[in-house]
């Protein structure tokens, strides 16, 4: 492994999300406790002809994304940053605020639509990939750095990364970070002709786990210099690492080094021993491979600690949301800390002799972790970690 | 700037030219046609796959789709250009506008008129945007961060000022820096609905490997220039529309962090690609300051793609050294040795600026 250097960490001042569970943070964070299932039969687009119809469908938008004219994406993303922006101020020199999105699969819905016929200036427009991210800014009135970056599903962490970094080598003074992906017809053909999607409930770590199941869903964080945050902030991101498995172009390395390799980096970049990890926020797709990967490398990062590890995977509430996962994942660690409280995996209930750790099942733990850990892997061999530190709320 | 970066490798694969960094100055000091050469009808200026097949062996390019067959040459003969051995802790950064559009379109066709039957589990891999970027950290056994970049017009630019950073902030040992694209005729008529007319496109990969000056020096490589100072911005605009404001602190920027003034800047390599709106944009963020100073585009003959923007740092690194521009006439004109800019504006608002030194 290449010398890692141990850097600043840097604030998460506040959070916004859209997601099958409701149109705000605390829809999200109250779902994830309550235990709320965000699976349905999906209803904006046809499925009769899909092997799997259901996923983690958002059925209403705040009415005023709702009646923006732009595709899809660009109304989750604008969702999300409208609650982001009901949380923390923006107030910035323009020039010095950036954005950075992550996205696995971008416009592709507007592109299929184009592809069948229906080549609509709107539609062609909404195919650019970056699109969405310029749309933000535009609605921020962001003039920095606008990014839009893909490592599959890892993104929303990549995102998260690099805005850091962007912040650490004063290209900014707030970043606002985070991912998205929308549900479209293109990819539930995408991950059924994988036979990636299940017809079961989606059971991350459990004995049955049979696939995954897909949702759609965008997230963002406020990121500034640590030093420069001012009043409340959710907590700060002290680490973060991508790794490559350089092994398979859809499928996880079996050894899941690059996973290893992306854990141990950001370890070392926050400064933090794996003994200090009070949360990991689990990839866990409930594909077969993926869990028992991941639990193998936690086994490995932690030692004989990883039994007594809360690793907790929140899929089953929402579905995979793709580009959005590892933000909202990051998210859900930080409100953990702030309040005391670990959601639980919903849909795992049975031990897989392969995955054999402390999965928070049945019901929320009422425990603060302080210091988590966030993995995520994604097509191409794409791994990243990020090492966060939660927050008390203010009493 | 807490490092100095500089470019040890360079590898370039487009239907002008392919090859590393003694193909790029033998292309560039060469007589260039005067016009694009593309056949009637075809939508811009391709590589012919007899080329691309001498560059990547059959069974490995079974495996692969084209975009990312062209990504895995370009890294190649950049890493052999810098000399890097396939065990060095390496990352990636790769530029793309378009992804592999060739797979996409293709899935969806599969199931648009074949139903179920015609869904591919070989296709839908390739469609994520970061395809070509895993594809090549398989082929060149990297194991460090492998990004994506997506922007219309300037992704290569933007890849590179990307891994500048990532090297000087020490976040990279090594960075394999560039842009990828393919060519497609649906897409040229599409994006030409948005505007771009006077375009020629192109198609191709290029990139750069960056490394700092000490690393470069302990290994006895030859330094081919150094990029000095990178930034980017956003100007308002809408999605691939050209906007009107003028003011980007983009170049500023960049040549603050290199401790070059503006009136050191001896030449440019800018984005200009025919697309009247565009190219006046461009003139005017560029301000009077500028835009008077000797510049060349390089697209007449290789054509708009996002491997062009990291070729374009690769020249501007030779013309660091060697005083000579290519200008877009077709001449090569001699140019005060110093200090240049390689410049980004794309429909959008994403803007660029890199300052190239020897």
């Amino acid at each position: 492994m290449v010398p890692v250097i141990a850097r600043a960490p840097v604030a998460i001042v506040a959070a916004g999300a859209v997601t099958p569970l409701g149109p705000d943070l605390d829809s999200f964070w109250t779902g994830l406790l309550t235990g709320v299932e965000g699976i349905s039969t999906i209803e904006r687009f046809p499925v009769s002809d899909l092997r799997v119809g259901r996923g983690g469908e958002i059925k209403k938008l705040p009415a005023r994304s709702a009646r923006m004219p732009e595709c899809r994406a660009s109304q989750l993303l604008i969702a999300a940053a409208e609650d982001l922006r009901a949380r923390a101020t923006l107030g910035s020199d323009a020039a010095r605020v950036a954005i950075v999105v992550g996205t696995a699969l971008g416009g592709v819905e507007e592109l299929e639509h184009a592809e069948a016929g229906d080549e609509s200036l709107r539609r062609i427009e909404g195919a650019l990939y970056d699109s969405p991210a310029h749309r933000l800014a535009a609605w921020l009135g962001a003039e920095g750095p606008v990014l839009t970056v893909s490592t599959a599903c890892a993104s929303g962490a990549t995102a998260l990364g690099l805005g850091a970094e962007l912040l650490r080598d004063d290209r900014a003074d707030l970043v606002i970070a985070g991912g998205y992906d929308i549900l479209c017809r293109f990819v539930m053909r995408g991950f059924d002709a994988l036979r990636s999607l299940t017809r079961e409930r989606v059971r991350p770590f459990d004995r049955r786990r049979s696939g995954l199941l897909l949702g759609e869903a965008a997230a963002l964080v406020l990121l500034s210099r640590d030093q420069d945050a001012r009043g409340e902030r959710l907590g700060r991101l002290l680490g973060h690492a991508s790794g490559s498995d350089g092994s398979h172009i859809a499928a996880p390395d079996p050894e899941g080094r690059g996973l290893e390799y992306a854990i141990r980096a950001a370890l070392a970049e926050a400064d933090v021993d794996a003994a200090a990890i009070d949360l990991v926020s689990a990839h866990g797709t409930a594909t077969p491979l993926n869990d028992r990967i991941e639990t193998a490398v936690l086994k490995r990062v932690l030692g004989p600690r990883a039994y007594d590890v809360p690793v907790n995977g929140i899929k089953g509430a929402l579905g995979h949301t793709m580009g959005a996962a590892a933000t909202l994942e990051a998210i859900m660690c930080l409100l953990a800390g702030r309040h005391g409280a670990v959601p639980a995996t919903l849909g795992y209930e049975e031990r897989d002799a392969d995955c054999d750790l402390d999965y928070v099942p049945a019901t929320a733990r009422n425990v603060r972790p302080r210091v988590s850990l966030s993995t995520s892997l994604g097509f191409g061999g794409c791994n990243a970690a990020l090492v966060l530190e939660s927050d008390e709320a203010p009493a | 700037m807490t490092t100095d970066v500089v470019i040890t490798g360079v590898g370039i694969v487009n239907a002008a030219f392919t090859g590393a960094s003694e193909a790029l100055g033998a292309y560039l000091t060469s007589p260039r046609p005067a016009a694009p050469s593309f056949a009637a009808g075809a939508p811009g200026i391709a590589l012919a796959d007899e080329a691309l097949s001498r560059l990547v062996d059959a069974t490995e390019a079974r495996r692969m789709s084209r975009v990312s067959q062209l990504a895995v040459a370009a890294a190649r003969l950049a890493l052999a250009d810098a000399r890097i051995a396939g065990d060095t802790p390496l990352g990636l950064v790769i530029g793309t506008e378009f992804g592999d559009l060739r797979s996409t379109k293709a899935f969806a066709d599969g199931y648009l008129q074949r139903g179920p039957a015609g869904l591919s589990a070989l296709l839908f891999p390739n469609t994520v945007m970061n395809t070509m970027a895993a594809a090549t950290s398989i082929a060149v056994r990297s194991r460090e961060a492998s990004v994506t970049v997506n922007a219309p017009l300037v992704a290569g630019e933007l890849a590179v000022a990307r891994a500048a950073a990532a090297v000087a902030n020490g976040r990279l040992p090594v960075a394999l820096a560039g842009g990828v694209d393919q060519l497609d005729g649906d897409i040229v008529r599409m994006i030409g609905r948005l505007g771009g007319a006077g375009e020629t496109h192109g198609e191709g990969a290029a990139f750069v490997v960056l490394e700092p000056r000490a690393a470069a020096v302990a290994r006895g490589v030859p330094i081919l220039g150094r990029i000095a100072g990178w930034a980017s911005r956003v100007l308002t605009a809408r999605p691939y529309g050209v906007g009107r404001g003028t003011t980007s602190a983009a170049i500023a920027t960049a040549l603050r962090d290199a401790d070059v003034a503006a009136p050191d800047v001896r030449w440019i390599y800018r984005s200009a690609s025919g697309d009247a709106a565009r190219d006046r944009w461009e003139d005017e963020v560029l301000g009077d300051d500028l835009v008077g100073r000797p510049s060349a585009t390089l697209r007449r003959d290789i054509g708009r793609h996002s491997g062009l923007g990291a070729l374009r740092v690769a020249a501007a690194a030779w013309t660091a050294r060697s005083g000579l521009l290519p200008s877009d006439g077709g001449d090569v004109v001699r140019v005060p040795i110093g200090p240049g800019l390689v410049h980004g504006l794309a429909r959008g608002g994403t803007h660029v600026a890199l300052v190239v030194t020897s």
